[in-house]
């Protein structure tokens, strides 16, 4: 495993100019359209637009998986040339690139102070390395996510919640209820992230009832940012990119 | 339901007669005939062949294990896997020696009592491949002293059961074209028997059979018929020539009636019809087939001109009844668009069909005819079509089981349903050809998944277990009244046959695809799941 570590490390992609984007796309549409649907967010597979990639984000790890597949996942290799294993790994880096060249028109600076005091929105999502872990690290939005994404996002984040953060209440049979954000579930057990960011796991038969609500555990802040607030905090989150 | 208790042989005594017998060295282990294989039923201490016997029952006669001490199985052994692979292997035992194949065509051979390996094949599998799934190796099949395995490479191996070494090597299609093997041949006299996969890669499907002595090709009948043979007329202009319908999963015999069952995958493209008309003959359908000739006796479509990529390569498990007042001969088929059905596999003749799972794209089934009553406008689209079963089916190559004592169809049944999207479809040798995909609409928990026990002579629902999340592992059903079954979570259960009541599970920590199967080691039951990439074998204490 050290060994594909450190290829994973120093291997980077030989295949990533715009054409290369354009030939992985051609093989994406043909080889993994099937399970990750022809936009790439998802079908049977995950969504590949997020740029989260749960078992390797390197270009090796990527070009690894693609080529031979995930141990106990879905995901099958496809067995094709280097050089096409390579552009399709362009063109899935491609994807994530939902966060183009637009203009955000709120001022960076000011959204960056309310941030870190009037949203408190450090408790709960990472910023390089610092915050919370209930929501999606943030460290890279700007790159991933368009600015009407990122504002709806906060005005309503229950209109799209990614797998990874789906919330789950659960009520012991001695009347203790426990929420947080579901990582497993079987038959007879369950595993969450609760509130305070403790790893639980509940066997079904100590439970009296498991609810998936259906909404983020984040609040909607419609009422906390609105007009220049709004502009401000998005166009802050939405210059967050990549070193 | 017929309880055998009363006249089960006590594991000390068995073990007894076992130790006996190694002791006075009249231990032997003889080859496998093809007369063996006919009376499999007959040596239950064996599985000697993918689905146990030639009916596919997937029945084990053993009974040592049974509802009242199933709750006391312990671990036995363990043996890693050599592969990364998803691992959906029915190993077979024959005398104590078990032969296990992993996704990359490796076979080993152990000791069926501890799990120690006494040799290992690899097979050169090359680096590039045309798949649309993962590779995949299901199974060997046995005859004499040799194993053969169909490869992911598209080739057919033959192997010394004694020592693993290579006899034969027959290509049996082009894996840069599309073609590809995952399941386990059959023998049927000297004959190895094999289909095919690629239904993703227009290939036009086959049935081969080959001389088990030197690997020559005996027959191969397409599942298309080509210009002139009733049924091209089914596939418009060209279409014929690029429409799947391979033969991916091992079929099931019939020795009296002489009759090999095997089911026919989807018509290629998968969910563009458009370049397809027609009800795409011998796609999605079961075909009765003469051994010797290859001759097609007669065939049965569940689903003409499918357009959601509905495999009809589920496993057909024949059974004898009394049905509508005569004694028939019959096989149950729990398809994979949501319909159980019955025929009878002497004519072909459709007797009924029912649902066992959600289903939202037909209406029924025509009483007469077996021909589906569609619903208008469930043909994928641009847009997206929301239908039920999904993609995966409500049933799949997964193997369900038949008990006798019970009279019960045990089925991993699917309700969920999923949008399927239509894309143009142009066909390049080697390259998918598929022409859409389906998204699920909902997380995989708000679906049901279950093992059902169904009738088969009505399509009654006796009992469901629930499964959490999807399973697409296959069952076992046992003489001492069990059906085991496993979960993608890894859990591996065992439930009471009559009244599906969990009678224990295990955590195996790896996901489960695989079915369970049973045999006999120094006089003890022992039933073997593949999960994760390790084979776990559970019997009970020794006493």
């Amino acid at each position: 495993m050290l060994s594909r570590a450190i290829q994973d490390r120093v291997q980077e992609n030989p295949h990533a100019t715009e054409a290369d984007i354009e030939a992985g796309a051609r093989v994406f549409q043909r080889s993994c359209s099937l399970c990750h649907g022809a936009d790439g967010t998802g079908g049977d597979g995950p969504d590949l637009t997020r740029g989260v990639f749960r078992h390797g984000s390197s270009d090796a790890a990527l070009f690894r998986n693609i080529l031979t597949g995930i141990p106990n996942s879905g995901m099958g290799g496809i067995y094709q040339p280097d050089k096409k294993i390579w552009q399709v790994v362009s063109y899935v880096r491609s994807l994530s690139r939902g966060g183009g060249d637009a203009e955000a028109p709120g001022d960076p600076s000011r959204g960056r102070r309310l941030y870190v005091s009037r949203g408190s929105c450090s408790d709960c999502h990472r910023l390089n390395g610092s915050g919370g872990r209930l929501g999606p690290d943030l460290s890279d939005l700007g790159w991933r996510r368009a600015p009407d994404h990122i504002s709806t996002s906060i005005s309503d984040p229950s209109e799209v919640i990614a797998d990874d953060y789906r919330t789950v209440e659960v009520r012991t049979t001695d009347g203790n209820l426990v929420r947080g954000v579901l990582r497993n579930e079987d038959r007879h057990s369950i595993q969450l992230f609760d509130e305070f960011e403790n790893l639980r796991s509940f066997a079904k038969a100590d439970l009296a009832a498991v609810d998936k609500p259906g909404e983020s555990l984040m609040p909607p802040l419609g009422s906390f940012f609105r007009g220049r607030d709004l502009d401000d905090l998005v166009a802050y989150l939405y210059s967050l990119r990549p070193e | 339901m017929t309880r055998m208790n009363e006249t089960k042989t006590p594991a000390c005594v068995r073990i007894a007669l076992s130790l006996l017998l190694a002791a006075s060295g009249a231990f032997a282990q003889s080859e496998v005939s093809y007369e063996r294989l006919k009376a499999a039923a007959d040596e239950p201490a064996n599985w000697l062949m993918y689905s146990g016997q030639y009916d596919s029952q997937r029945f084990s006669r053993l009974d040592e294990i049974d509802s009242s001490n199933a709750a006391n199985l312990q671990l036995r052994w363990a043996h890693q896997l050599p592969t990364l692979g998803q691992v959906e292997t029915t190993p077979i035992v024959v005398d104590e020696v078990m032969y296990a194949t992993t996704p990359d065509n490796i076979v080993l051979a152990l000791d069926a009592s501890t799990g120690q390996r006494y040799w290992t094949y690899t097979h050169d599998v090359p680096d590039q491949l045309a798949l649309c799934c993962r590779k995949q190796s299901r199974g060997v099949s046995v005859l004499g002293d040799r194993l053969y395995m169909g490869t992911i490479d598209a080739s057919l191996v033959a192997l010394d059961a004694k020592t693993g070494a290579l006899i034969w090597n027959t290509e049996v299609g082009s894996p840069l074209s599309g073609h590809s093997i995952t399941a386990a041949p059959m023998i049927i006299r000297d004959l190895v028997i094999t289909g095919i996969g690629g239904g993703e890669y227009g290939i036009r499907g086959f049935l081969d059979a080959y001389n088990a002595g030197t690997g020559e090709l005996r027959w191969r009948t397409y599942t298309i018929p080509g210009p002139g043979e009733p049924g091209n007329d089914t596939w418009e202009g060209d279409s014929w020539k690029t429409g799947g319908a391979p033969t991916w999963m091992t079929g099931s015999y019939d020795p009296e009636l002489d009759l090999l069952y095997w089911g026919t995958g989807n018509p290629g493209p998968d969910w563009n019809g458009e370049v397809r008309e027609g009800d795409n003959l011998h796609s999605d359908s079961v075909l009765a087939i003469r051994p010797d000739t290859g001759e097609i006796v007669w065939s049965f479509q569940f689903t003409p001109h499918d357009v959601h990529d509905w495999d009809a390569c589920q496993v057909p498990v024949l059974f004898d009844a009394e049905y509508q007042g005569r004694q028939r001969k019959l096989m149950a088929f729990a398809n994979r668009n949501a319909f159980f059905y019955l025929l009878d596999r002497e004519t072909g003749e459709f007797l009924f069909a029912r649902e066992f799972a959600k289903q939202t794209w037909a209406e029924g089934i025509d009483a007469d005819t077996g021909r589906p009553i569609r619903v208008p406008d469930m043909f994928p689209s641009e847009e997206g079509r929301l239908v039920a079963p999904v993609i995966g089916g409500a049933a799949n190559w997964f193997s369900p089981t038949y008990s006798p004592d019970t009279g019960l169809f045990y089925i991993q049944a699917y309700d969920a349903e999923m949008l399927y999207f239509m894309a143009e479809a142009e066909y390049e040798e080697g390259e998918l050809f598929v022409g859409g995909y389906g998204k699920p609409a909902a997380p995989a928990d708000e679906y049901v998944s279950a093992v059902r026990a169904l009738d088969p002579l009505t399509g009654d629902r006796k009992w469901e277990y629930r499964v959490q999340p999807r399973s697409t592992s296959g069952l076992l059903a046992t003489k001492g009244g069990v059906v085991f079954g496993g979960s993608v979570a890894g859990i591996f259960y065992a439930l009471d046959a009559g009244s599906g009541e969990e009678l224990w599970h295990r955590r195996l920590g790896g996901n489960i695809h695989a079915a369970p199967m049973s045999y006999e080691a120094g006089g003890q039951q022992h039933v073997t799941i593949a999960a994760g990439q390790a084979l776990f074998t559970f019997a009970l204490p020794a006493e």
